[in-house]
């Protein structure tokens, strides 16, 4: 398993904990506003700006492996 | 001119561009199968990124979602929760999909793991529970946009009324252009929603509280803590959200009209783009989200808590065109979904049922019109259904996803586990879907029923997998594979 791959499990691991309320429950449910709007409504908005940039970081990291359009390359993780 | 005359002049003008952009679509498109399901394997990255928010939000977002902020404060903040890590698992099942397509012919979910798992009986399986989940959703974005306008033209145009002629020019572009019909349309609807979800999200708050900050300070800070309040208004538990929060997220990319995409995708470049994008496109319902909060403590409050946004249009004596505009907004989100909703139906119905499960040749052209043929049919189901049942949309949507999210361990099964066997995906199938749907009349486990049921689900793939297992890897990626066509 390569480094990003193992850097984009631990961030997946820790944001479906996160969003689940397994994680950081209490920063999550804090009281207040962040922005103008509630913590709990500012903290999953940030899960999601934060994950389109790590998987933009994961995306663009990807080794070339000779992709084209009309045609598909070897997909990782299949079988 | 009346102000229901304006408002439905606007509507009319919208359903008009709707109509024109989505038969024109069909132009550059084959007369096969595979032009009028997959596009010809062409859809670039616009398109795809469209297609793929848009299908997902539907008339839920401008009447459920607000209804749920309204009426359960901050327990709607997992309508975004899931979202965001949703649609990530396409980033690996997409391409791995679209490749198996282009291989051998898949057009559906159904043929995939059929073909995969050498097992002709899974495609009619898979696609009778599509339909099961598929009848009443398309029946939710029915029922939405006849009420919008209903309740929008001061009961001038009844919900029945309003949902045939909306659905009547869905029926008409998607009859014309297929999948690309869908993506075009949904492309204009995805741009229309996303400005006109921002306008209203700013401008309510303002107009009602004096802004977005200021209508949060006023309110109790408990009813904006998650884990919020359940439908019913008792406070909503932790394993309830956040197990809610898992199973939709599983069930997301699994829908059998948004991974059917896959197949659509130009190249798995567009793919892995698409669902790097897809996060942003949550965004879009934070506004969503603040115009259901706008109508707390607003008195009169709406009767019901889906009809919280047209109720505050009504009542702050805003201009008809304005009012137009959102109600063309409302039926963007039901359009966008139920267009992908009825062309997946009659395509999975076709292709897994016809002819994978029933093993029926067809020419090209005899497929397409069989497809084209099968619309009629879902869609006076669906219309029935809507215009008979009143389920509300949250307990609906929430229904649909248990079943849908099952789909995932067979899905994955087929193409990641070279043990899974026909049997043993059929089983999981059959035992996570009876366990989600049976659940909640036997016991209360204290979380989402969908989670007891994937995990039975997965247990069933992997004892039945290994007790009719001998002999079947060799044949597992066999182009012979049922459906291997063009």
């Amino acid at each position: 398993m390569r480094l990003r791959d193992m850097l984009l499990a631990a961030y997946l691991a820790v944001a479906v904990l996160s969003l689940t309320g397994v994680l950081f429950r209490d920063l999550a449910t804090h009281d207040g506003l962040v922005l103008g709007v509630p913590v709990g409504l500012a903290w999953v908005t940030g899960w999601a700006l934060a994950t389109f940039a790590c998987m933009a970081l994961y995306h663009v990291t990807r080794p070339e492996r000779g992709e084209d359009a009309g045609h598909g390359d070897d997909s990782e993780g299949a079988r | 001119m009346s102000e229901q005359a304006q408002v439905l002049v606007v509507v009319g003008a919208y359903l008009a561009l709707s109509l024109g952009v989505g038969w024109r679509a069909a132009r550059g498109t084959s007369a096969s199968a595979t032009g009028y399901v997959a596009g010809d394997r062409s859809m670039g990255g616009l398109l795809m990124y469209f297609v793929t928010g848009a299908t997902i939000f539907s008339a839920f977002a401008f009447l459920g979602a607000p209804g749920r902020a309204f009426s359960t404060g901050g327990a709607a903040f997992h309508i975004i929760a899931f979202g965001v890590i949703g649609f990530l698992p396409f980033y690996w099942t997409g391409p791995a999909a679209a490749r198996l397509g282009r291989e051998h012919g898949y057009l559906t979910q159904g043929e995939l793991v059929a073909g995969q798992l050498r097992s002709r009986a899974l495609a009619p399986v898979m696609a009778l529970v599509g339909i099961v989940a598929f009848v009443p959703y398309l029946a939710l974005q029915m029922r939405g946009a006849g009420l919008v306008l209903e309740v929008l033209t001061g009961g001038h145009v009844s919900v029945e009324v309003g949902a045939a002629a909306v659905y009547g020019v869905v029926f008409l572009y998607v009859w014309h252009s297929g999948v690309m019909g869908v993506g075009w349309t949904n492309t204009l609807q995805g741009m229309f929603m996303m400005v006109l979800a921002w306008a209203l999200g700013l401008y309510l708050p303002r107009a009602i509280h004096g802004g977005v900050g200021a209508m949060f300070e006023r309110m109790d800070p408990e009813f904006l803590r998650m884990p919020g309040l359940s439908t019913s208004g008792e406070p909503w538990s932790w394993s309830m959200y956040g197990s809610s929060v898992l199973v939709m997220a599983i069930g997301f990319s699994f829908w059998p009209h948004l991974f059917q995409k896959a197949f659509a995708a130009r190249s798995d470049r567009v793919i892995r783009r698409t669902v790097v994008l897809y996060p942003t496109f949550q965004i879009f319902l934070v506004p969503i989200l603040l115009i259901g909060f706008a109508g707390v403590g607003y008195a009169p409050p709406p009767s019901q808590p889906d009809q919280v946004l047209p109720h505050l249009l009504l009542q702050l004596d805003i201009p008809a065109l304005l009012v137009g505009l959102f109600c063309a907004g409302a039926l963007a989100a039901s359009m966008s979904s139920g267009d992908a909703i009825l062309h997946s139906a009659a395509s999975i119905l076709v292709r897994d049922g016809w002819i994978v499960g029933a093993g029926r040749e067809l020419s090209a052209e005899a497929e397409r019109t069989a497809i084209r043929w099968t619309l009629l049919p879902i869609l006076v189901l669906s219309y029935v259904t809507a215009t008979t049942f009143h389920e509300d949309r949250v307990g609906l949507l929430a229904y649909a996803y248990g079943p849908v999210g099952q789909l995932a361990p067979p899905v994955l099964a087929a193409r990641f586990w070279r043990g899974a066997t026909g049997q043993g995906a059929l089983a999981g199938r059959v035992a996570g879907s009876t366990v989600t749907i049976g659940l909640p009349f036997v016991a209360d486990l204290g979380v989402h029923p969908g989670l007891p049921g994937l995990a039975v689900n997965a247990l069933a793939i992997v004892v039945v997998s290994k007790l009719t297992g001998s002999g079947q890897g060799s044949t597992r990626n066999d182009p012979r594979a049922p459906s291997s066509r063009t």
